[in-house]
């Protein structure tokens, strides 16, 4: 069995991989319809920052993502000490993790939800409208499944951008063997290690199977007739 | 009664009109393009919000700027037919007839929209099988079925050939009568105008030119 061809360390790092992976992706959804409707249909003062804001993850050095998040949501900040009041403390644990690939993935998410949205003709909208369908309706009922590719894309970039999260994760939570050791770094790890090399290969080998994984699975969900 | 004092200023265009139009048969709002026309509709549908006036349609006041009210155009009792069908791409006709039908207390039967509008053999296709006049009987159809108190159609037959037109103008001509419900119509066509017409409101240019019944129908119809 596969299990079996990684040792109790890589399964771990692989599993946890997905686990992080799969927790940016279903917690991004809401934010990134959210943000790619606001982007795409209204025009507001403050439209242009809000822009800058979310792209930011997408220049910056992801160490440097890493190392605001650490100012902002570490131990001592006020944010940090209420995620651990909340019981979702996030220093040097996998929820850190999976907040370091939100901030990450989150433009690449809405950018691909903001297409789709904006390519959903406004008349269709309308038309909803004066059949009786309130803003709020029209914003589930009709946009969400006309823009269901977009979404499928963002959530297979969001995927793929976490289970490839270096940067940001190795500054917010470090490197725990178990909690935040993740594929990449677990890779990191063994490149350090002499006489390691076969580890890291197979790490390797297994990245790469799983991102050509989500590739073909995004790619049958658009295909599929799924409304 | 459908009474309306609307004002809209735009950057280089403005709609001033004022008129009152009984609340049966067939009212043609006509006007060359760019007079105003689907503005107005627009309005009186609540997808435009007037600067100024207000409108009120069968003693329902939807709109008095005076009085701060502006009722949001899904609370409004009313059908609109755009000129494109506007039909949701991945539902069938029927879902699209009954998307805002509603489910006790129809006063219309399903049934006799379909004969009247000969939907019928059309029910299971998507809109993307259908043809641009059974894409628009379909979106008339659905209109009808919310039971509004007013139908608009704002210029439907615009994007229809000929022969299409014909068909669409002879199951228009026969609603007022068969289901009670008033209809405001949007043309720049002479041919369907004088098809259509027990009223006419002339605008150009964003004003009301004259408002006039119209005698009698072309002879044909």
């Amino acid at each position: 069995m596969w299990i079996e061809f990684l040792s109790p360390e890589e399964g771990e790092a692989l599993l946890l991989s997905l686990q992080v992976s799969l927790m940016t992706v279903i917690i991004g959804l809401p934010f990134g319809v959210g943000a790619g409707w606001v982007l795409a249909r209204k025009e507001f003062y403050a439209k242009g920052a809000l822009e800058t804001f979310i792209h930011l993850p997408l220049v910056l050095p992801p160490v440097v993502t890493g190392y605001l998040l650490l100012l902002v949501f570490g131990s001592q900040r006020l944010l940090g000490q209420l995620a651990e009041g909340l019981g979702l403390g996030l220093s040097f644990s996998w929820r850190g993790a999976v907040l370091a690939s939100l901030v990450v993935s989150f433009p690449l998410y809405v950018n691909a939800i903001r297409l789709a949205m904006e390519a959903v003709d406004q008349k269709l909208e309308e038309a909803g409208q004066t059949l009786g369908m309130g803003s709020w309706r029209v914003f589930w009922q009709i946009t969400p499944p006309l823009s269901w590719p977009g979404l499928v894309t963002g959530a297979m970039l969001a995927f793929a951008r976490s289970l490839g999260e270096f940067g940001a994760t190795i500054t917010f939570v470090s490197n725990i063997p178990g909690e935040t050791q993740t594929l990449p770094l677990a890779l990191y790890s063994l490149t350090q290690i002499p006489g390691a090399e076969f580890s890291a290969l197979k790490l390797c080998a297994l990245s790469l199977a799983l991102a050509l994984l989500a590739l073909w699975g995004a790619r049958q969900i658009r295909k599929g007739e799924w409304l | 009664m459908i009474e309306a004092r609307l004002v809209k200023v735009f950057p280089s265009f403005k709609i001033q009109v004022e008129f009152s139009a009984p609340s049966q048969g067939i009212t043609v709002i006509a006007g060359p393009s760019g007079s105003g026309k689907s503005s107005l509709i627009k309005m009186v549908a609540g997808l435009l919000k007037p600067d100024a006036g207000y409108l009120s349609i069968r003693g329902e006041c939807f709109f008095d700027s005076r009085r701060n009210k502006d009722v949001p155009p899904e609370k409004r009792d009313l059908g609109v037919v755009f000129q494109e069908p506007r039909l949701m791409p991945h539902w069938t006709v029927k879902k699209n007839l009954l998307w805002a039908a509603p489910t006790a207390n129809n006063r219309l039967s399903f049934e006799e929209i379909l004969q009247l509008l000969g939907l019928g053999k059309l029910l299971g296709r998507k809109p993307n099988d259908l043809s641009g006049g059974e894409a628009q009987r379909v979106a008339i159809g659905r209109a009808l079925l919310k039971e509004p108190s007013l139908l608009l159609l704002d210029e439907p037959l615009a994007n229809l050939d000929e022969k299409r037109k014909e068909e669409l103008i002879a199951f228009i001509h026969r609603l007022p009568q068969r289901l009670n419900i008033p209809i405001l119509y949007v043309t720049h066509s002479k041919k369907e105008r004088e098809a259509l017409a027990d009223h006419t409101l002339w605008i150009h240019d964003g004003c009301l030119l004259q408002a006039q019944p119209s005698s009698q129908k072309t002879a044909s119809q």
